[in-house]
């Protein structure tokens, strides 16, 4: 059948359907005089002669309606007389509508905030590679299997010696706020402790200078900083001369070594707009106030790191967007 | 309608609109009074059959009509075959045949 008299016909009878209808009422009128004109003439009186048609004709309404119903575009039609009837009922009744229209939207707007946390918390992975690999580690103290505790910086610098289970593995600490101050004034952001190999494991890039190395926190000299792509924007005018330069934070002059790219922000719930390199160490291993991040090596599960006794509890990072 | 007239079968009733109007252009009632005479009062199609019919084969672009005066100088709507209506009236023409004939080897085989 060809598509273009459809087409055709479909804008009549949707747009101009008033006069498609004129047209029928007057074809049927037409063909009910010629009907009375027919019988007059085959020697009926007038009066006779249009019952006779008004009876062979059968329903003109009818007819009409199922002319209607054979059109292309009905469905369309009968749709949008439905949709004005329900118009028309809700505005008649204010008080329903209103309560209608208010139980709607808290139910989709719970609906949606409810469906957003659990995507960003169950469903949308971490934004790094690989984040099944991805754990979180904890110290326990043995026999007490309840509590877990942060790992203390001598036990991570062991662990990191010495792990078979982990590909990396990176210190933490933080967020907590620091004091930027410059010329212009001072500025409150959070800031994270990390140790070097942190941003190479959650795959983030410096898109300017350099990361944190190995050797950060021996060196002794002046403890180096990493800006976020925002801070850097925000506090220093994206200057790119600002890397080897020297920045007050909380006090203390620290040396711009990189920016990251915009797209990380750290790993957790804070924006975090510094990252600070340990230039000291917590010899006591009692203080177990650190977080540890490790990447498993391939071919290890968590089933399997639960039954290594100093290392039993782990549990995937919280997500976040 | 009395009880020796024959129901009209879906698809007959466009084979024998395209049939009727093959020759010349009709209004409605013209084509209802040509069908009862050319099928010798076997089938009287009503209005309520023949408008959508019409209205149906026109969207499909196998007729076109227009406003005319009829015999008496009445207005009325003619009605006549495209081009397409007449290679449907050849394509529906082989398709009842093809019914007929095996509709016939049907009730003749035993």
């Amino acid at each position: 059948m060809p598509l273009w008299p459809r087409v055709l016909s479909l804008w009549r009878n949707v747009f101009r359907g008033e006069q498609v209808d004129r047209d029928l009422d007057e074809e049927l009128r037409a063909h009910l005089d010629l009907l009375i004109e027919e019988k007059v003439s085959s020697g009926m009186s007038a009066a006779e002669a249009r019952r006779a048609a008004l009876l062979e004709f059968g329903g003109v309404e009818q007819t009409k309606e199922q002319v209607r119903a054979s059109r292309t575009g009905f469905l369309l039609e009968t749709m949008w007389q439905d949709l004005r009837y329900g118009a028309r009922m809700l505005a008649r009744s204010p008080g329903f509508t209103a309560t209608a229209v208010v139980s709607l939207a808290l139910g989709i707007g719970a609906t949606t905030a409810v469906f957003s946390i659990f995507d960003t918390i169950f469903l949308r992975p971490l934004p790094y590679p690989e984040p099944d690999r991805l754990v979180a580690v904890y110290e326990i103290e043995l026999g007490k299997p309840d509590g877990s505790y942060g790992v203390s910086q001598p036990n991570f610098i062991d662990w990191r010696k010495q792990s078979q289970t982990f590909e990396q593995l990176a210190q933490t600490l933080g967020p907590t706020p620091f004091v930027i101050s410059r010329s212009e004034g001072a500025e409150e952001v959070s800031a994270q402790f990390v140790t070097d190999g942190y941003f190479q494991m959650l795959g983030a890039r410096a898109c300017q200078g350099r990361l944190f190395v190995a050797d950060e926190y021996t060196r002794g000299k002046t403890a180096p900083v990493v800006l976020s792509y925002g801070s850097w924007q925000r506090l220093f005018g994206s200057n790119p001369s600002i890397i080897g330069n020297t920045i007050n934070v909380n006090g203390d002059l620290l040396e711009v070594v990189g920016v990251m790219c915009p797209d990380f922000h750290g790993h957790g719930e804070t924006k975090i707009g510094i990252w600070l390199s340990w230039n000291w160490l917590q010899k006591d291993r009692k203080v177990r106030n650190f977080e540890v991040i490790g990447r498993l090596k391939p071919r290890i599960s968590t089933d399997m790191l639960r039954s290594w006794p100093a290392l039993r509890e782990t549990r995937r990072l919280s997500g976040r967007s | 309608m009395p009880p020796d007239q024959t129901n009209l079968l879906q698809g007959t009733l466009d084979l024998l609109i395209l049939k009727t109007l093959a020759p010349e252009e009709l209004h409605g009632l013209g084509i209802s009074r040509r069908i009862e005479q050319i099928t010798k009062g076997t089938f009287q199609v009503k209005p309520g059959s023949l408008f959508p019919a019409l209205h149906r084969m026109e969207e499909a672009g196998w007729l076109v009509s227009s406003w005319g005066a009829s015999e008496n100088n009445r207005r009325a709507k003619y009605y006549r075959l495209t081009k397409e209506g007449r290679d449907r009236l050849g394509t529906e023409r082989r398709e009842w045949e093809r019914i007929v004939t095996a509709m016939a080897s049907a009730l003749q085989s035993s």
